[in-house]
């Protein structure tokens, strides 16, 4: 029985995937309107060993609190599902559509300096705050323009990586 | 008993000096913070001792828990490794006070190379050539404005304290020498606790070469020859090698007979390094002396076959140096490739993280000198690098594919790594050609941000989904048994 699957790779957009036929290794699948067969098993040391074609790919996966991510030597790729039941996914589509002028850590680290005060407008490029992680300071700049509604840190403060650290608003423009 | 080593540092470099203190049969002795409890290097030495929270200056920095810990295991050397204490003079006499034996150089020597601007006085005394520059620390902005103007532009602003690339900037023009001034400062206060500038003329297109020099207390002096590190970003080194990519032999004595005289006028003793900046006339000029064991000390180990740390602990024992200069030779070539946890294409945003799959690459002429696991993390508190990856061939070609076939084995899920960017650099035409200085890997083009997309790796997930599910609902109405634990196991595995 074909069954529909809606995967969004993080930062390329939302696909909607057709499984024809799946007997737990080969299957057949539609993707954005491409028809394929391909062997998807486990290796003995838990990566995936992939067959479609002529391609023949070894890749690993793991899943954490934002989503599912593939992985091969040189690229990862991170995904989630539209399905309502999938907590762990659907956790991490939610932090994704709250991103709209939210600023936030894309590291563990520190925050050694804040360079803009509530009510600021920040053009876009500018240095927001300043994150020290692993003895190196790292500028956190402004996707784009906007003014600077709320500030969610404070300087020497300790933030997890995806954590808010500010809020941009982008429609009070200058 | 035999004597025991407490080693004052974490991660790869403390489980490097454990592996040579166990093949010494010595006792080993390593500490460990909060960050570290799960960490390699407390379970691979005989001992380990805690030390405190997370953050380096509660835990590693803390030279009166590191000392409390050697007495308290009895501990009769203390190998410090490179960064944290490592370099600190006030550390090595608060030992010898301790009655404990610092493997390195005598606080004295320390002091004299430690600061930069102190170093140049010694060394121009010395008769060993160094860059122009402000002959001391700069009180004030205007003053490095000043200095800069008789010396000409480029200039470099350095901290005194500096190291890593930390404290320090190019300026071009007055215009931005203020800034690159505060900023410096402000960095180098940060990370070193001293905020002391100086100023030097900038060596157009420079090469980073450095020599190895080793000496004992008896007044024996050798050189290791060099060590290329031109591979460098913001200042920070890459990718090692040695021999250099070019450089004749003549220059490569007359750097050797340098850097041993540079040494013996601090009294040098242990392992210690003389970073020379190398114009392409092949002028050289006296950079620092590291006064400990270099990060990249292992492409000297396998082009000399010596043991770096193995000679460290003898000279501290109060052995002659085991060799003479003569008996001193390069062969074949070693490159080395550090791992950091990082993001190329993300402006290489620090990556701290779990390490999911960790598995480094095996085979011929393949040294990987790590300090993690798989299944453990890269904890955010500390330096970024994972691992060093080295390897040795016949030649500087061979040596290269070697590196690039070992990457390509090498096996890191769960933080991003620097890998894609290793990568480029070593199958860049400029560095398999050579000679290439320090502007290298600036002058690459960028990686792309992100992987093309993949319509196999959508239908991965979604299978991968899919089974999931499926089987989560069937072990839900199945029976217990064989058959269903076995289907739960795998799906645990997703």
């Amino acid at each position: 029985m074909p069954r529909a699957v809606y995967v969004t790779e993080v930062g390329v957009g939302e696909v909607e995937v057709e499984i024809l036929e799946d007997d737990g290794v080969h299957a057949r699948v539609r993707v954005g309107g491409e028809t394929f067969e391909l062997a998807l098993s486990r290796l003995p040391d838990g990566s995936l060993a992939i067959e479609s074609g002529a391609r023949r790919e070894r890749w690993h996966h793991y899943v954490d609190t934002r989503g599912l991510v593939l992985a091969d030597g040189t690229w990862q790729r991170r995904f989630t599902t539209g399905d309502p039941r999938d907590r762990w996914l659907r956790r991490g589509a939610a932090s994704a559509k709250a991103g709209g002028g939210v600023v936030c850590a894309a590291m563990p680290g520190r925050v050694v300096r804040i360079a803009v005060a509530a009510g600021d407008i920040a053009e876009e490029g500018a240095t927001l705050c300043v994150l020290e992680a692993m003895k190196m300071e790292n500028d956190v700049r402004a996707p784009g323009s906007g003014r600077v509604t709320v500030i969610s840190v404070r300087e020497g403060e300790s933030v997890e990586a995806g954590q808010a650290l500010l809020t941009l608003d982008p429609a009070s423009k200058p | 008993m035999a004597d025991k080593v407490l080693i004052a540092n974490r991660g790869e470099i403390a489980c490097r000096v454990i592996r040579a203190c166990r093949e010494m049969g010595l006792g080993s002795v390593a500490i460990y913070s909060d960050a570290d409890r799960q960490a390699v290097h407390p379970w691979l030495a005989d001992e380990a001792v805690h030390v405190g929270p997370a953050p380096s200056r509660e835990s590693y920095l803390r030279m009166d828990r590191v000392i409390d810990a050697a007495r308290r295991t009895g501990a009769r050397y203390v190998h410090p490794g490179y960064g944290f204490l490592s370099e600190n003079a006030a550390f090595r006499e608060a030992c010898d006070d301790a009655g404990l034996v610092f493997v390195g150089p005598p606080a004295d020597a320390m002091r004299k190379m430690g600061t930069k601007t102190t170093a140049r006085d010694h060394m121009i005394a010395a008769g060993v050539p160094v860059v122009p520059g402000s002959d001391g620390p700069l009180a004030s902005s205007e003053e490095a404005l000043a200095v800069a103007q008789r010396i000409a532009y480029p200039v470099m602003v350095k901290a005194a304290a500096g190291g890593g690339g930390k404290g320090m900037r190019l300026v071009h023009d007055p215009g931005t020498l203020r800034s690159a001034f505060e900023g410096a400062a402000r960095e180098a206060a940060s990370a070193f606790g001293d905020a002391t500038i100086y100023l030097e003329k900038a060596i157009v297109r420079p090469r980073h070469i450095e020599i190895q020099v080793l000496a004992d207390r008896h007044g024996n002096c050798i050189h290791l020859f060099e060590r290329e590190c031109s591979v460098q970003r913001r200042n920070q080194k890459i990718i090692e090698e040695s021999p250099a990519s070019h450089l004749s032999q003549a220059t490569r004595l007359a750097m050797g007979e340098v850097a041993v005289r540079a040494a013996k006028a601090v009294s040098y003793e242990s392992a210690g390094t003389c970073e020379f900046l190398v114009d392409p006339e092949e002028h050289f000029y006296f950079l620092e002396m590291n006064t400990r064991l270099q990060v990249e000390h292992l492409v000297t180990e396998l082009v000399t076959g010596l043991d770096l740390v193995v000679l460290q602990l003898r000279i501290a024992m109060g052995e002659p140096l085991p060799m003479r200069q003569e008996e001193i030779g390069q062969r074949g070539h070693a490159v080395e490739c550090r791992i950091y946890a990082e993001d190329p294409a993300a402006g290489f945003l620090p990556s701290p993280g779990p390490l999911h799959v960790y598995r480094t690459p095996k085979g011929p002429g393949v040294r990987v000198d790590d300090g993690v696991i798989e299944g453990g993390r890269v904890p955010s508190d500390y330096d970024p690098m994972i691992a060093k990856l080295a390897v040795w061939s016949e030649t500087r070609g061979q040596a290269i594919d070697r590196s690039l076939r070992a990457l390509h084995e090498y096996e890191i899920v769960g933080v991003s790594t620097n890998r894609t960017h290793l990568e480029q650099i070593l199958r860049s035409e400029a560095f398999r050609a050579g000679p290439y200085d320090t502007g290298l890997v600036a002058s690459l083009p960028p990686l792309p941000a992100k992987a093309p997309g993949d319509p196999l790796a959508m239908g991965v997930a979604a299978l991968l989904y899919a089974r999931e599910t499926v089987h989560k609902e069937a072990s839900r109405s199945s029976a217990a048994g064989w058959k269903s634990f076995a289907l739960q196991r795998a799906v645990e595995r997703f």
